[in-house]
């Protein structure tokens, strides 16, 4: 799906791309990519914050504050959720319809309150 | 969202905006801030099939309670008193049916403006009233958007007439369609009892986390410290929070399990609706070294199942 293009040696060039800021879902940015940094986008100022800090402050695999394996995270996270009688599952609206099926999944498994951004 | 199942709405896409609006209402929203390039590529200057000129084929409105950076872009601003949409909307509708309010001014405007932009949605080619938070989030909360779908649907009989929500969240659109398609209902549903139940006032987040009632929580690719009331959002910090996202937040902050995943149409592809449903692909120009959050809930998901075949295995062993 990705059109890149080498606009020189370093900066690849993706077309038509969309972005995930606002529910306007613009289609038709060009995103410049130097070394897994972008450089220039032609967006709106919401999506120039979407783009150009899209690696400040990632997050990290954490239990406690303190820094984990993921794996570990990951088994804590299904270790609480097996213990809840009364699990909340809450979000959804900022990433995609594949994640939000598999939220679903586990709702229905743990027996959840499941609610998305819609009722706030 | 409760509206929208109240009143019920007739659709298009933003596409059919372009080519045939010649009447844009913006209520209760701020798309100059909130949605910066709508009113270019759909509501405002777009040119389209049947409005060829762009701006100069659309009269706008925006309806705020005050002077937002939107109303430099619109050709009519009418300013509604604090808290007051419902009662001018109620109006509009009472002025639609051929009724005139016993007073000069509803809601800090005047009864003869209100009945100015009626007769235009009566007579628009294809209006098009989008609302937003203001308007879903002030008083009268979801009566304020049945009115706005009330009117749209009085509206009908005279023009064709929308009423879309302006939706903030990049995929909120989709999380409701998804819930729906895959549980029946769009928010606000509980799997206590082994299928789903529907029940907004008991099973949506804020008052789920204001009556303190989770005793755990799992939150994908939100903010709720700092998108939700502080009486709500502060039960997260009592409880064992999980949260997968791709950034630091404050509420990875309080969370007593951080996952890191990519960022679904940054450094990942998915899929997403737009406000008006029509779903779009998304692309990944970066790259990230955490997995898509399918892969941490789909492991959550595994391990539980294992855990439970485990505590299975003791019950049967006493």
């Amino acid at each position: 799906m990705a059109t890149a293009a080498k606009a020189d040696e370093q900066t690849a060039v993706f077309n038509n791309v969309v972005c995930p800021f606002c529910a306007t879902l613009c289609d038709d940015l060009t995103v410049h990519v130097r070394g897994n940094q972008v450089v220039k986008v032609n967006g709106c100022n919401l999506s120039k914050g979407v783009f150009m800090n899209a690696h400040t402050e990632w997050a990290t695999p954490r239990v406690d504050g303190k820094r984990v394996d993921y794996d570990d995270a990951v088994d804590e996270a299904a270790r609480i959720l097996a213990r809840s009688v009364n699990p909340l599952i809450f979000g959804l609206a900022a990433t995609d319809v594949e994640a939000q099926k598999k939220c679903i999944e586990l709702a229905d498994l743990i027996g959840a309150n499941l609610d998305n951004a819609s009722s706030v | 969202m409760v509206a929208l199942q109240l009143g019920g709405a007739p659709a298009a896409t933003l596409g059919e905006v372009k080519n045939r609006a010649d009447l844009v209402i913006f209520w209760g929203s701020n798309p100059a801030d909130s949605h910066p390039r709508h009113f270019t590529r759909y509501s405002g200057t777009a040119k389209g099939r049947f409005t060829r000129k762009g701006r100069k084929d659309r009269h706008i409105v925006v309806v705020d309670v005050r002077r937002t950076p939107s109303v430099k872009y619109a050709d009519e601003f009418i300013q509604v008193d604090h808290g007051c949409d419902y009662e001018v909307l109620t109006a509009m509708r009472m002025i639609a049916g051929g009724k005139r309010p016993d007073r000069d001014e509803v809601g800090g405007v005047g009864v003869d403006t209100l009945a100015n932009l009626v007769d235009r949605c009566k007579k628009a080619r294809m209006g098009v009233l989008f609302f937003g938070q203001g308007i879903t989030e002030t008083r009268g909360k979801h009566q304020n958007s049945t009115a706005i779908y009330q009117f749209g649907k009085d509206m009908s009989r005279y023009s064709k007439f929308l009423t879309m929500p302006m939706r903030g969240h990049y995929n909120v659109v989709g999380s409701g369609n998804t819930m729906c398609w895959q549980t029946g209902y769009p928010f606000a549903v509980n799997f206590g009892r082994g299928y789903p139940q529907f029940n907004p006032g008991e099973f949506s987040v804020v008052d789920l986390l204001s009556r303190k009632e989770p005793d755990a929580a799992l939150i994908v690719a939100a903010e709720p410290m700092d998108h939700l009331p502080y009486t709500a959002a502060s039960h997260l910090e009592d409880i064992p929070t999980i949260v997968l996202d791709p950034r630091e937040t404050l509420t990875t902050k309080i969370a007593r399990v951080v996952i890191p995943v990519k960022h679904a149409g940054v450094s990942v592809e998915g899929s997403a609706y737009r406000m008006d449903h029509v779903p779009i692909r998304m692309q990944a120009p970066l790259k990230s070294p955490w997995p898509k959050d399918d892969a941490p809930l789909d492991a959550i998901i595994r391990k539980i199942k294992q855990i439970r075949i485990e505590q299975a295995g003791k019950t049967d062993g006493n």
